[in-house]
């Protein structure tokens, strides 16, 4: 265990550098970043002024040796619009965001964990069928839009919940229901071919044999063997929401971090665009590295794979 | 095995009579309804594509302001001149949506495309010499794979900024990791097999095997990806455009298209809602054109 722990350890330190100097190199192989971030008619004085500022006229060595510390030491510099540490910027939103990831996840589970047993359970019925739609439509309809109809009949036609904002619940539930519907067809997917495999297997065959219905059949002995995929499957999909959330949070005008970067890229904040991407990266990282030590922890086999 | 009878089994496996002979495909593609619905609905948007011009009643970049913000043809005060209405500039949007598929199909199929060659490449290189050339390539692979999509696309569109060579290469880049992966570990499996083992026992280089032995039988699982991708692009393309970071403004595309419609989302819906069903419909005609592509070459993966 101390050796699978130590590998996985070393390789997750490994990529977080890795990321580190990609996102270090990638803003600055284009060439000036001073002219993506200064607009283009800036008089030469100011650009000059500025590069000093931002400690651009050092050599690259000391530049890069300036980021790697200050990026160990939690310090992910300025924003130029906010004039606030980077980091205190990014914590203040996380939450929010943190929030929608999560709701998206429960919503996708509630609807897609009972539609995916009954669907694996009865391959053929109706319920087979409506599970492969919602598999497919999650699939092919983009959040972006579902969540601009959703504002168009929910909000402005009917006036149930409010269009924008975080301000009570009922704010959450559109954006969620939109930012998971994708992962809803995913995971309806993945249940049912989970429990078409496990329903065929022996363990099953007996159960069913000796009499028991059909519902304890499933809850008591397919249920708890599709889980197990299932909870690998939720550590990617959160960590996907909490990058993927972006198109949501903008068309909700949700606090988070997704509208925070598309707040930066419209002004064309480098420093904080450069430590929302470290941020997430070294965030959805670490959720990786938890979720493989608690699979390590439940399943030994994977240890040694 | 002796040396003879490994000649047999590579000239059996080189003959090509394998699973993707294009008569067998279209065989299984005709039984299949939903996979011909996919086909159906792609090639409507091909031709969609192709022959806009024909199509369009109106240019992409034609109107003029007293036609502005029409509502639909059935809705009230809806023109049948201009079947789903008109944006804030009165250009026919039924006309851009037609002209806004060019991108959407460019983007999806050189992306993958590129994606393809790039991952596979690498790929292959990496699975079949092993050593330090795959710690490199893998290492590389996962660090892309590790800063999550969306952000990283978002970030090296900022950089790169708007055009649609930069948006092609975008994805033709950031969509390789996960070729890599399957192309590597197909090599990998593959490498271990007789046949394979044979032909290197023949004293076949990795310049013959390659192409001749490895290559034909990874194609089915890299073909069910590179569909998947393909509607993947289709859809974050548009979500790039929606933000303002895909092609330039005043290229009629269905992102863009949705960025002007969210702007009059409350008092004007149409003008989100229609671009939106055009990437739908293209993105759910390659997903079943994929699932039915996955279903045939790995029958297990049905199971009605």
């Amino acid at each position: 265990m101390i050796g699978f722990l130590s590998k996985r350890l070393a390789e997750s330190v490994l990529l977080m550098i890795g990321v580190l100097i990609l996102v270090f190199f990638m803003v600055r192989l284009t060439g000036d970043p001073v002219s993506l971030i200064l607009p283009v008619n800036a008089p030469i004085e100011q650009r000059e002024q500025f590069r000093e500022a931002m400690g651009l006229n050092e050599p690259l060595v000391v530049q890069f040796r300036e980021f790697m510390l200050g990026a160990v030491t939690g310090d992910l510099g300025e924003s130029l619009r906010l004039r606030q540490p980077n980091l205190e910027i990014i914590l203040e939103r996380l939450p929010a965001t943190i929030e929608l990831a999560l709701g998206a996840l429960f919503f996708a589970v509630l609807v897609s964990v009972p539609l995916g047993l009954a669907g694996g359970m009865n391959p053929g019925s109706w319920a087979d069928k409506l599970s492969r739609s919602v598999g497919l439509a999650g699939q092919s309809i983009p959040n972006y839009w579902l969540g601009m109809l959703f504002i168009v009949f929910f909000a402005v036609e009917l006036r149930w919940l409010p269009s924008f904002g975080r301000d009570s619940f009922t704010s959450l539930i559109l954006p969620a229901v939109a930012l998971g519907f994708a992962g809803m067809g995913q995971l309806v997917r993945l249940t049912r071919s989970a429990v078409l495999e496990v329903r065929s297997s022996d363990f099953v065959r007996t159960a069913r044999s000796k009499g028991l219905r059909r519902s304890r059949v499933s809850g008591k002995h397919v249920l708890p063997n599709v889980a197990i995929p299932l909870i690998s499957v939720l550590g990617i999909q959160f960590t996907y929401l909490l990058g993927g959330s972006v198109y949501i949070e903008v068309v909700f005008a949700w606090p988070g971090l997704g509208s925070l970067l598309e707040g930066a890229v419209r002004d064309s904040d480098f420093p904080l665009i450069q430590a929302i991407t470290i941020f997430i990266s070294l965030f959805a990282i670490s959720i990786h590295l938890l979720t493989d030590l608690l699979y390590g922890a439940i399943d030994p086999r994977l240890r040694h794979s | 095995m002796s040396a003879l009878g490994a000649q047999a089994a590579v000239e059996e496996i080189d003959s090509g009579q394998g699973l993707f002979h294009p008569k067998r495909l279209l065989r299984f593609l005709l039984k299949d309804a939903s996979g011909m619905v996919g086909l159906g609905l792609l090639l409507l948007v091909v031709a969609a594509a192709v022959f806009a011009p024909l199509i369009a009643p109106y240019g992409p970049a034609e109107g003029s302001f007293s036609d502005a913000r029409l509502p639909p043809a059935w809705q009230a005060d809806g023109t049948t001149a201009h079947l789903f209405g008109t944006d804030q500039l009165g250009q026919d949007l039924f006309s851009r949506i037609i002209y806004g598929s060019r991108v959407s199909l460019l983007v999806g199929f050189l992306g993958a495309l590129l994606a393809v060659t790039i991952g596979v490449t690498l790929g292959l290189v990496a699975g079949f010499f092993g050593g330090w050339t795959d710690r490199v390539i893998t290492g590389f692979t996962n660090l892309l794979l590790s800063i999550p999509y969306l952000v990283l696309v978002i970030v090296i569109a900022t950089i790169l900024g708007r055009s649609l060579t930069n948006v092609i290469l975008l994805f033709g880049v950031t969509g390789s990791p996960v070729f890599v992966r399957v192309a590597r570990g197909e090599v990998m499996r593959l490498k271990k097999l007789t046949y394979v083992e044979a032909a290197v026992g023949l004293g076949a280089g990795a310049g013959r095997i390659i192409p001749r032995h490895i290559l034909p039988n990874i194609v089915g699982p890299l073909a069910t990806l590179a569909t998947f991708e393909m509607s993947a692009m289709i859809f974050y393309e548009s979500g790039l455009g929606f933000l303002g970071l895909s092609v330039p403004p005043d290229v009629p595309s269905w992102g863009n298209m949705l960025a002007l419609g969210r702007r009059f989302l409350t008092t004007h819906p149409w003008m989100a809602v229609y671009p939106g069903i055009a990437i739908a419909i293209t993105t759910l005609g390659i997903n079943l054109l994929g699932d039915w592509l996955r279903d045939t070459i790995d029958p297990r993966a049905k199971e009605r």
